[in-house]
């Protein structure tokens, strides 16, 4: 599985575009202005978890990628599980996106204001969110067969989970009508996860966050089906 | 392997619990952070039910689910009940007991929930029914898979042992032909070459007629054209008795003692040639897994029967089975009207039984 993992890691630091989008964007956010009346940087936290959404995707897309080259079934006939397979290159990409949370976390703590129970429960939500875009991107590949198509489909199926969510904007101006269908969406517990932060609702932010490793679980549960075409 | 057309019982009791969850979501309308959690943790569990085999102790933790679940949101017993759908499917009978409770705790009245509890549990019932009928019949079908290849590798050994039989039955032919010139021709041609050059001696003036000198070298050439015929016509490979003793003679894994008695030119070619089949399969479980440190052959021809019994001081296999090999040849003798015993006892000993038919041998 180590040999996995580097290969894993090496493959996604090769892939610069991804690279760049994970460390310069998170700056462009913090540095935009809030919105009036809000306590803390609710918004910056929705749209870097928006790009959370499009870097986990990118960073997985190896996996689909090697069962179009039909790389899958060499290493199927290899002395490898497909389960240490899996896992070397989960690991990798939370590696990954953990370095990328921690440095932005650290950037909005220096840089904005907020309430500190918004920066405490901040950072846990923000891993979780990691874990579960991984999760919904490993289990997004599995349904295609083609990169082309994943990417073109998921483009806009992730605006639309972020916008429903209320990731884009605040929940509060989110209509009742779609709130109660937004609760099917991670982007939702996310985003209602931040703002219980801010209100210093721990049960429930914690309640968020396990909701969101739920997700991570069933999404992970389908997507780690080993497919060869 | 399953039919790719069948529908399992698993795939259909997956997609009524998945729709249920779906519509369980619908009727619930979580808002609250507590009661979408409890809903999302029965639809992981369910999801990991569908994706690995988990134990049926698993089982209990999504009756406690369900039953938070159903403590704030009633509607939630709907989701309860596809528990019992699944105690049931895993065959769990006793989990009927649990469930009284749930319906006493309700509406103990309530003929609408006792009529779902009893549909619940008929098509759990129903489920694991089906589900073992189907596992039968792919055992079923694995087995015979199974048999079917056996049989096939079999003819194609009989194929390749036809074959066999076919060359060996030309290799003896063109040696009892070589036999026959040589013992009635050339005999025949060598007294009359014989019986010239006596004439020869006697009457001189024999000497100087032309159609003497051509006759007595006619018959010379004859005599030479068939030494070298009968030469030709012998077969270089050696079959029968010559073959079984070379094979015994290129066993190098251990002191081998080899006795043999009786009228071994009356055994036919095929017995000939299963013997040697049931001395190679011999030889090669000694190599392989007898390591032996003294092996005895015995073969013996009588009126009756021929035998042929290896003996051997190695380890053996407590397993009551024979190897493929020996099972393939214990049948092949069976057929002939014969028999192989094996006493794996403190030596380890094969007995090779065949009927012998005094009207057979190598002519």
């Amino acid at each position: 599985m180590k040999t996995v993992f580097a290969l894993a890691l090496k493959r996604s630091l090769s892939q610069r575009i991804t690279i760049l989008l994970m460390f310069a964007l998170p700056v462009v956010f913090v540095v935009l202005p809030q919105p009036q009346g809000m306590e803390a940087p609710v918004l910056t936290y929705g749209l870097f978890g928006l790009l959370l959404l499009f870097v986990a995707f990118l960073l997985a897309k190896q996996t689909i990628e090697d069962r179009q080259m039909r790389t899958i079934v060499r290493i199927a006939a290899a002395p490898i599980r497909h389960r240490d397979y899996l896992l070397g290159h989960l690991l990798a990409y939370m590696s990954l996106l953990a370095v990328q949370v921690s440095a932005f976390w650290a950037l909005t703590w220096v840089l904005l204001d907020g309430p500190l129970s918004f920066f405490l429960w901040g950072y846990p939500l923000l891993l979780s969110f990691a874990v579960m875009a991984v999760s919904l991107s490993l289990f997004w590949h599995s349904l295609f067969k083609t990169y082309a198509t994943s990417i073109a489909v998921y483009s806009v199926a992730a605006n639309l989970m972020a916008v429903m969510g209320g990731m884009s904007f605040p929940l509060m101006y989110l209509p009742d009508r779609l709130r109660s269908v937004a609760v099917v969406l991670p982007t939702y517990w996310f985003a209602y996860g931040l703002e219980l932060a801010t209100d210093k609702e721990h049960l429930l932010v914690f309640l968020c966050l396990s909701i969101l490793c739920g997700f991570a679980i069933i999404f992970l549960a389908i997507g780690s089906r080993r497919r060869f075409e | 392997m399953a039919h790719p057309s069948w529908i399992r019982p698993r795939t259909v009791l997956y997609g009524v619990l998945t729709i249920v969850h779906v519509f369980a979501l619908w009727l619930i309308r979580p808002q609250e952070p507590a009661v979408f959690f409890l809903w999302i943790t029965a639809a992981a569990l369910l999801v990991v039910r569908m994706r690995f085999r988990l134990d049926n102790r698993w089982l209990f933790v999504d009756y406690a689910v369900y039953g938070t679940l159903s403590l704030f949101v009633e509607t939630a017993f709907l989701l309860a009940l596809m528990s019992l759908v699944l105690w049931l499917y895993k065959g769990t009978w006793w989990a009927l007991f649990l469930f009284v409770p749930v319906w006493l705790l309700g509406d103990a009245a309530a003929l609408d929930v006792l009529a779902l509890m009893t549909l619940s549990a008929v098509s759990g019932a129903l489920l694991n029914i089906w589900e073992r009928e189907t596992t039968a019949l792919l055992k079923d079908m694995d087995t015979l898979r199974e048999k079917r290849y056996d049989l096939e590798r079999e003819r194609h050994r009989l194929v390749e042992t036809q074959d066999e039989l076919s060359r060996l039955s030309v290799l003896a032919e063109r040696d009892r032909i070589a036999e026959a010139l040589h013992d009635d021709l050339g005999h025949e041609l060598s007294g009359a070459l014989l019986a010239l050059r006596a004439y020869k001696t006697e009457r001189e003036e024999a000497l100087s007629h032309p159609s003497f000198s051509a006759l007595e070298s006619r018959l010379t050439s004859s005599v030479e054209k068939l030494k070298k015929t009968v030469s030709d016509a012998s077969p270089e490979e050696s079959h029968g008795l010559e073959r079984l003793r070379s094979l015994i003679e290129s066993f190098d894994a251990c002191p081998l003692e080899y006795t043999e008695n009786g009228p071994l030119n009356t055994v036919s070619i095929l017995q000939w040639h299963t013997l040697e089949s049931v001395l190679k399969e011999a030889f090669t479980n000694i190599f392989k897994h007898a390591k032996a440190t003294r092996v005895d052959v015995q073969l013996n021809v009588d009126d009756v029967i021929v035998r042929l019994i290896v003996r051997n001081d190695g380890v053996s296999s407590r397993s009551e089975r024979s190897g493929t090999g020996l099972q393939y040849m214990r049948r092949r003798i069976e057929a002939m009207g014969g028999s192989l015993s094996i006493d794996k006892g403190y030596r380890f000993t094969l007995v090779c039984v065949l009927p012998h038919h005094l009207s057979g041998g190598q002519r």
